[in-house]
């Protein structure tokens, strides 16, 4: 008998629980992106809506999905490209840390709809409202730091290597848009517990995710979903159509990042208007 | 004409980093970037060092980065190149051991993992060995590994992929490619030896599908197609 490996656990792990986020994560950014701007989703918004048992439900099958996908692809890249001591910490870690999102997001959840306005001592959303701005200025500066040395070679006529094959572009952005979703997914966990069990401080967090700063990071986040999700898509169907995919990928991915620019427009204008 | 040829050179073993040098080439007709490294080899610098043996795009010695992309140098033209430079370097993901040659050892290594080699039936004492080839043409097979098997391991593939740049466990496109070839071979004995190297740690589940081996194996090989043959039907 053969024993499984964990690559192959993982691999199989990442497309089930992805495939079923499709329509977790995209229902859920169609309310919070789409219909509503993300600063009106204050604490009263969300007792409307954990009013329902549906909606609990939802979350809370969206939280449990969402972290053990997102942290099972970290676990995966800490695998490969990570040997000895400092990978055993690291994945010791991301299990950890798994162990603590499920539980703090499933207590909010089960706490479900905040009582009155009351308690919560806005100092948490100031922390908060930092580690936002923070990942924020963290994505800026990455952004920038590619460009400038993608630009720098482009000037100086280097070879800018495998960045020059359409597969590359796909996969360098697939695994940075999860692990920027995971990043943005941790702060946002904490945020959402602080809603049933100190909504005062809850609104005072939401109402961060109106400062201007932080608008490119918020489009860029809807980006990153829509993109993860159309490219994971698209691993799936060349999977499943192997003989044409060598043919078929260069235009799905093409595609994909078409989709993606032409949803974050009226993103933008709900942000903008709202 | 004159054409600029910026060479990625180096000599760890006397502690040289590696660093770009540049070299004026006057072009002749039909040049490649083989003569053109003779060109410099013989006129200009005798210590520029590279590998190659067929010159026909047969043998696989002389595969190296040009222009940022893997391809065999005795097969790359400047003809109808849209740029006066030319920037050339040794494959990645393998320890160079001067200039633009590289040792080989740790693509073979991955190679030996899978046992890349046809293993027969056992011959039995007083038997008369039967028929050792019988594939039905119409069994349909064929199309699809008959381009697969053309590989000359070169290592273009295992250069281009950044799955085998990040993890040093992985097989990599062109021994994972030369597993689901002999899989494909319904006379070989070893299916089921081999499958523990498939779907190990470094097999073909340890590939993210980014395609660069389709995309410059000089030999019209499609890796990524065999390894998704083999994630979708295990070898029995
Ligand atoms: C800036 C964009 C987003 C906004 C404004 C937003 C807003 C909200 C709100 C208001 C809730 C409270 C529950 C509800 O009303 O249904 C919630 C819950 C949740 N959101 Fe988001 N969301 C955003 C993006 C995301 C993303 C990208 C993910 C990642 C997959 C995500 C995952 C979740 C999860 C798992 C819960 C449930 C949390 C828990 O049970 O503790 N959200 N979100
Ligand atoms: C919305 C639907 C989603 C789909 C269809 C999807 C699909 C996939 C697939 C197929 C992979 C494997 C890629 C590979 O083998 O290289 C993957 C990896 C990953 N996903 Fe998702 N995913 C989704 C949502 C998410 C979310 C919400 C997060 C963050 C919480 C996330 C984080 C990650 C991470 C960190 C990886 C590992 C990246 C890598 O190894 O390169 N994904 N996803
Ligand atoms: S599969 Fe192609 S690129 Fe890879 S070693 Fe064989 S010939 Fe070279
Ligand atoms: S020298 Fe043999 S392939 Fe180029």
């Amino acid at each position: 008998m053969r024993r499984s490996s964990l690559a192959s656990w993982l691999w199989y792990l990442l497309r089930i629980s992805g495939a079923a986020l499709v329509a977790l994560a995209l229902v859920h950014l169609a309310m919070m992106h789409y219909a509503h701007a993300p600063s009106a989703t204050g604490a009263a918004f969300v007792a409307a809506r954990w009013a329902h048992a549906f909606w609990r439900w939802f979350d809370w099958a969206l939280l449990v999905l969402a972290l053990v996908h997102g942290f099972g692809g970290l676990y995966g890249i800490v695998s490969e490209s990570m040997r000895g001591v400092a990978a055993r910490l690291l994945r010791a870690l991301v299990v950890a840390a798994t162990a603590v999102f499920v539980a703090l997001g499933s207590a909010a959840v089960a706490a479900g709809a905040p009582a009155a306005h009351s308690g919560g001592s806005t100092s948490i959303a100031g922390v908060l409202a930092g580690l936002l701005i923070a990942l924020a200025t963290l994505s800026y500066l990455a952004a920038a730091l590619a460009i400038a040395v993608l630009a720098l070679r482009v000037a100086r006529r280097t070879p800018i290597g495998r960045w020059e094959i359409p597969g590359q572009w796909a996969w360098g952005l697939h695994r940075l848009s999860g692990v920027a979703i995971l990043a943005f997914l941790a702060i946002h966990v904490f945020d959402v517990a602080l809603a049933p069990f100190a909504p005062a401080a809850y609104d005072a967090t939401v109402a961060a995710y109106g400062i201007p700063y932080l608008v490119p990071m918020e489009l860029a986040l809807v980006g990153a979903v829509l993109y993860h999700s159309l490219n994971g898509l698209r691993l799936m169907l060349l999977e499943a159509l192997p003989q044409r995919a060598q043919r078929l990928e260069a235009p799905l991915f093409a595609l994909a990042i078409a989709l993606t620019l032409i949803a974050l427009v009226p993103a933008a204008l709900v942000i903008a208007l709202g | 004409m004159t054409i600029t040829l910026r060479v990625r050179r180096s000599d760890p073993a006397r502690g040289e980093r590696p660093a770009w040098r540049s070299y004026r080439v006057e072009l002749r007709p039909k040049m490649s970037v083989l003569d053109a490294l003779f060109a410099i080899l013989e006129e200009q610098d005798a210590t520029l060092a590279f590998r190659y043996s067929c010159r026909a795009g047969m043998c696989g010695s002389c595969a190296m980065v040009i222009d940022g992309r893997e391809g065999l140098a005795c097969q790359a033209r400047f003809e109808g190149a849209r740029r006066s430079v030319v920037h050339v370097e040794p494959l990645r993901s393998l320890p160079v051991l001067r200039d633009l040659v590289v040792d080989m050892g740790p693509f073979f290594a991955r190679y030996r993992a899978i046992d890349p080699f046809f293993v027969g039936e056992e011959p039995s004492l007083g038997q008369p060995p039967g028929d050792p080839a019988v594939v039905d043409p119409d069994a349909g097979v064929r199309p699809l590994v008959s381009r697969q098997i053309d590989c000359i391991a070169c290592g273009a593939c295992l250069s281009a992929c950044p799955t085998v740049a990040m993890n040093d466990a992985f097989l990599g496109p062109a021994a994972l490619n030369r597993a689901f070839a002999l899989t494909n071979d319904a006379r070989d004995r070893a299916h089921r030896l081999r499958r523990e190297a498939i779907y190990g740690e470094g097999g073909v589940h340890a590939c993210h599908s980014v395609g660069n081996c389709a995309r410059v194996c000089p030999a019209g090989v499609d890796p990524l197609l065999s390894i998704r043959m083999l994630r979708a039907h295990a070898p029995e």
